[in-house]
């Protein structure tokens, strides 16, 4: 019987190669956007490790040449900002971020012990303050390190995990002193995690160093974070503005609440994976009918045959299964060449973002999908064969 | 005879709905999805005011400096454009004005989010807004740096509700601007007049702008006609290339390159990824048509085996066709015409589907601004994409029908 | 009117070759009523759809009017099957989508006439079986013996010089069998057409002027 399905399938290979790379392509689609789907929510499901409610993030943008950004008299600016910030009633507390959270940039640097580079912020002495950060071991940045011949870093459980183990982290050192680095790195606490990329990022591992504000920064001006009191009026943010202004007449600011750019952040992800849920929905739609139309032809060709599988006794649901079983073979051939290609995207390592088991959980569905597609658009034409009657049979010559 | 033809495929519709439902969803479905992004690329591309002489406009929107170390590719800078877009030849006008940055204002404890341009007074010139009251400001106001400003209708009613906002003042990213004109939205898709506010450019809270090569600015060079592209492409490109590279202080630097290009080249540019000087528009809309019948393919395959199910199930009455004197070229016709039939229903589906789709967009503000509404030119698109669509899934079953040997098309059976 | 000579016909397939016809001399006067007889498998049909261009010979020649028919162009062969040609079948061959008056027009659309010309051809000919009454009923609402009569008014319509039927009354009881037998040979004295008619009743068969009794794909006489 199988073989015969076979046979089948494989003497009408020209209309079937067409619907297998129907099925290849919608599965492939489809692949991707449940796995994508999976991967977001696993991520989203996992703690971010701070408090964005109640925190504005003050975006400063100097106007100056590229080539001046970070001088030391942008430093002291940016301190008296700060302070300015502090002075407020309605703010609790206030520190500067080299990248701030939601934001669209990102830091990296090169770890003894560690082969891939590790994602890395700058902070001032007040961010936990300001972001609710809870140190797991040791303690946060102050003023104590101003005195030392090594520079403090504070690293997450996960980049401690991988470089010490069980071992005790503190004291230890992350960076050497090299060209690059002229003072050795030492760490002096642990966070739980900072994922400021956002929930639907995957967790990463990272570290602080400190913004000490009072030398020059050779690469990049820092933004502000404020967090104000719950509650704190729209308007406050026109005082802030202007008590900005008046301190750096020449800079322009941009005040966002965190959770607006946490908002506008979700939208622009999920809008593509939108558009192509979209897409793979049109090409399931397309698979559906064309496989309406093969089964069809099926009724309509074997109609005889059916027929006299009907005049020897068969029943409405073996015939249902013999029209269906070639659209089953087709699909399964798709479906399998389909896996084969999907299963080299993290076999060769092109989306290692996405853990294997989530891949696995989007491969699973949409298989499972595309399979049950298959057996709804059974459904009709079935019907249309368990109807032909004996005496069609005999009207063939 | 083509009355009988429409006759006999209404009825053969009627026969199996079912499969005349799936193809007509299926054909409505693709048509609409081809309609609507045909419209959408045609409200990106197309001129239309205010820009509507964007067929003869040149526009330097990217820069490369290229050395072995660094390579920079950004917008062109404010140095860049002045000192080579004055005074080219061929020429009507040409304008530099500024990327939409976002600035804040604040009115009574109330945050009010917009996009501000920095323009010299030749914009207004170039582009052909739609003033709903006051005035452009000029090249005098630029030069003098007053502080001035064009708002649009959305800026207009956030700032001042229903009432009339000329003469009125207006604060922006801590600086004032006294209103001259009002002018209607334009969407964010259109690149060049988007914006919520307009200002002079020398009103710029500090003028480091002015020794940058690189960053932040655009010009555009309205020929006199298409004729002057090529010069005016040849004279810009040489004065590029005279510019001393020392003064880029950029270290490393060999080679400094901006490209005038139209509108089209420049979209092609961004959409490809290919650089300036490769960019062909022709390729850009090959690659918009090889997607579209590869999009296409999908339910023209289906259709075909739906199509040919169909020609099967009526194996007698082709062998009565041909027993009675219909030729092969007869029934091609016949079953061709049957299938532009079915595609033009499904046509007519999906022109009215899109045509809701575009009014959602627009009443639901997906796009800021953007004013989707059919036109003739879409109209003409998604009735060609019907009849192309409905020719290519019929002629191959209608040829395999009228092969059919006639004495086997008579001994089958209908089901 | 008809004339055929050593006319061969094999179907072939992968396996095996099937001789239909094989040394076939016949020839048929204007006007001349002539029955095909022979047991099941013997090859009247393919001499009939032969005669009527809907097969080729494999070998020998086949004149319809005075015309070679072998070789013609598909628009040459529709032509004269419309022209020269009417079918009847056993099995009617109606189009159901059509009623009644719509079937009887078909051969007349593939002649560019007017609507009203056909109209009023068509009406003419189901007056002439006896059916103008109906022209708006479709086949399903017919009776076996109408539906044979409106196949009948469908293959005179064009006023061809040949009539062929391929056992018009095989899907009939004897009395509606009787009444068609009438109506063709009516057509055969008023209107002087050349009628070949497949079929077993021998009853049926005396009636006509000449037999041609077929044999294995062979003329026996």
């Amino acid at each position: 019987m199988i073989k015969h399905v076979f046979t089948l399938v494989w003497n009408r290979r020209r209309t079937n190669a067409l619907i297998v790379a129907e099925v290849l392509i919608s599965f492939l689609v489809l692949c991707a956007v449940l796995t994508l789907s999976a991967h977001f929510l696993t991520n989203y499901l996992r703690p971010l490790g701070f408090d964005y409610q109640n925190v504005w993030n003050v975006e400063v943008s100097t106007g100056l040449p590229w080539s001046s950004i970070g001088q030391s008299s942008s430093m002291n600016t940016t301190r008296q900002l700060i302070e300015i910030a502090k002075g407020f009633p309605e703010v609790k507390a206030a520190a500067g971020i080299l990248a701030s959270p939601f934001g669209s940039s990102t830091w990296t640097n090169n770890v003894d012990n560690l082969s891939t580079s590790v994602m890395y912020d700058g902070a001032t002495d007040d961010l936990p303050q300001v972001l609710g950060l809870e140190l797991i071991q040791g303690r946060w940045f102050d003023r104590t390190d101003d005195a030392q011949n090594w520079a403090p870093v504070i690293i997450n459980a996960s980049l401690r995990d991988k470089l010490f183990g069980d071992r005790d982290p503190l004291g230890k050192t992350l960076i050497k002193s090299s060209e690059d680095h002229r003072l050795e790195g030492r760490v002096i606490g642990v966070v739980d995690d900072f994922r400021f990329k956002g929930e639907l990022r995957t967790p990463f591992d990272l570290y602080f160093s400190r913004l000490r504000l009072d030398d020059t920064l050779s690469f990049s001006q820092p933004d502000l974070l404020v967090r104000v009191q719950p509650g704190t009026p729209a308007e406050f943010e026109e005082r802030l503005m202007a008590g900005l202004n008046a301190a750096a007449p020449g800079w322009s600011f941009n005040i966002r609440p965190l959770g607006q750019m946490r908002r506008a952040q979700f939208t622009e992800m999920l809008t593509p994976l939108g558009i192509v849920a979209l897409i793979a929905g049109f090409l399931l739609l397309m698979v559906g009918f064309g496989l309406l139309g093969v089964l069809w032809q099926n009724v309509t060709r074997r109609t005889s045959e059916i027929g006299l599988r009907r005049a020897l006794g068969a029943h409405a649901r073996s015939v249902y299964f013999q029209i269906v079983a070639e659209i089953l073979v087709v699909t399964t051939i798709g479906l399998v060449l389909g896996t084969l290609i999907a299963i080299q995207f993290p076999l060769l390592g092109i989306v290692d973002d996405i853990a294997m088991t989530t891949y696995l959980i989007g491969l699973l569905a949409s298989v499972g999908l595309i399979y049950s597609l298959t057996a709804a658009c059974g459904l009709y034409p079935g019907w249309l064969a368990s109807r032909v009657g004996p005496a069609a049979a005999l009207h063939h010559e | 005879m083509l009355r009988n033809y429409i006759k006999m495929s209404l009825k053969v519709l009627r026969r199996r709905p079912f499969f005349t439902f799936i193809s007509l969803f299926a054909i409505g479905f693709t048509l609409t999805a081809l309609t609507t992004s045909a419209a959408l690329i045609d409200h990106t591309l197309a001129p239309m005011p205010p820009e509507t002489m964007l067929d003869r406009t040149l526009g330097i929107y990217h820069m490369t400096a290229k050395g072995e170390t660094v390579q920079v590719n950004s917008n062109p800078g404010y140095k860049l454009l002045d000192r080579c877009i004055h005074d080219l030849p061929g020429t009507e006008m040409v304008t530099v004005f500024s990327s939409a940055g976002s600035v804040n204002s604040y009115l009574a404890g109330r945050k009010i989010e917009s996009h501000m341009k920095r323009t010299d007074g030749a914009y207004w010139k170039v582009m052909h807004f739609d003033f709903l009251e006051g005035h452009p400001y000029t090249e005098d106001d630029d030069r003098n740096a007053n502080f001035v400003a064009v708002i649009n209708e959305r800026t207009r009613r956030e700032f001042f509700g229903n009432t009339n906002a000329v003469g009125k003042t207006i604060e922006a990213d801590g600086q004032r601007f006294r209103v001259t004109g009002v002018v209607a939205d334009v969407p964010i898709y259109r690149n060049n007049p988007f914006a919520d506010i307009w200002v002079p450019i020398r009103t710029a809270k500090n003028d480091h702008y002015r020794s940058e090569y690189s960053g932040g600015f655009t010009g555009l060079i309205l020929a006199r006609s298409r004729a002057a592209f090529p010069e005016i492409r040849r004279e810009f490109q040489a004065r590029v290339s005279q510019i001393d590279l020392a003064d880029l202080e950029l270290p490393g630097v060999q080679v400094l390159s901006a490209r005038p290009e139209t509108y089209t080249e420049a979209a092609s540019r961004e959409i490809l990824g290919t650089p300036v000087e490769k960019t062909r528009t022709a390729y850009l809309y090959a690659c918009f048509a090889g997607l579209m019948v590869l999009f296409m393919l999908l339910p023209t395959i289906s259709l075909i085996n739906i199509n040919v199910s169909r020609i099967l199930e009526r194996a007698s009455e082709i062998g009565v066709r041909k027993a009675f004197g219909a030729s092969k070229f007869t029934l091609v016709a016949q079953f061709v015409t049957e299938n532009v039939i079915l595609t033009l229903l499904g046509g007519t589906i999906a022109f009215i589907a899109s045509w809701g789709i575009l009014a959602g967009f627009t009443w639901l503000g997906v796009v800021p601004y953007a004013q989707f509404s059919p036109n003739l030119r879409i109209f003409a698109v998604a009735l060609a994409i019907a009849l192309f669509f409905g020719v290519f899934s019929g002629v191959y079953p209608a040829w395999k029908m009228s092969r059919l040997h006639p004495v086997d098309a008579l001994r089958g059976t209908t089901l | 009117m008809i004339s055929l000579k050593e006319v061969e016909k094999v179907y072939r397939t992968e396996e095996i070759e099937t001789l239909a016809l094989s040394g076939i001399n016949l020839e048929i006067d204007e006007g001349e009523f002539v029955s095909v007889m022979g047991p099941s498998g013997s090859g009247k049909s393919t001499l009939l759809n032969v005669i009527g261009l809907l097969d080729e010979p494999s070998k020998g020649s086949v004149l319809l009017a005075g015309e070679t028919i072998q070789g013609l162009p598909d628009r040459d062969q529709a032509r004269i099957r419309n022209q020269q040609v009417g079918f009847i079948f056993q099995t009617f061959h109606l189009i159901s989508d059509l009623n009644v008056i719509d079937n009887v027009e078909i051969p007349l659309l593939y002649r560019h006439l007017a609507s009203f010309e056909r109209r009023s051809l068509a009406l003419r000919a189901l007056e002439r079986v006896g059916l103008a009454s109906r022209v708006r009923h479709f086949p399903s609402q017919l009776s076996g013996g109408q539906q044979q009569r409106v196949a009948i008014a469908r293959a005179i319509v064009g006023q061809p010089r040949v009539l062929l039927a391929d056992e018009p009354t095989g899907n009939l009881d004897s009395q509606m069998g009787e009444e068609i037998m009438k109506i063709l040979m009516g057509l055969n004295e008023d209107e002087k057409t050349t009628i070949v008619m497949v079929t077993h009743d021998a009853r049926l068969a005396e009636k006509t002027e000449r037999i041609v009794r077929l044999f294995d794909g062979r003329q026996v006489n």
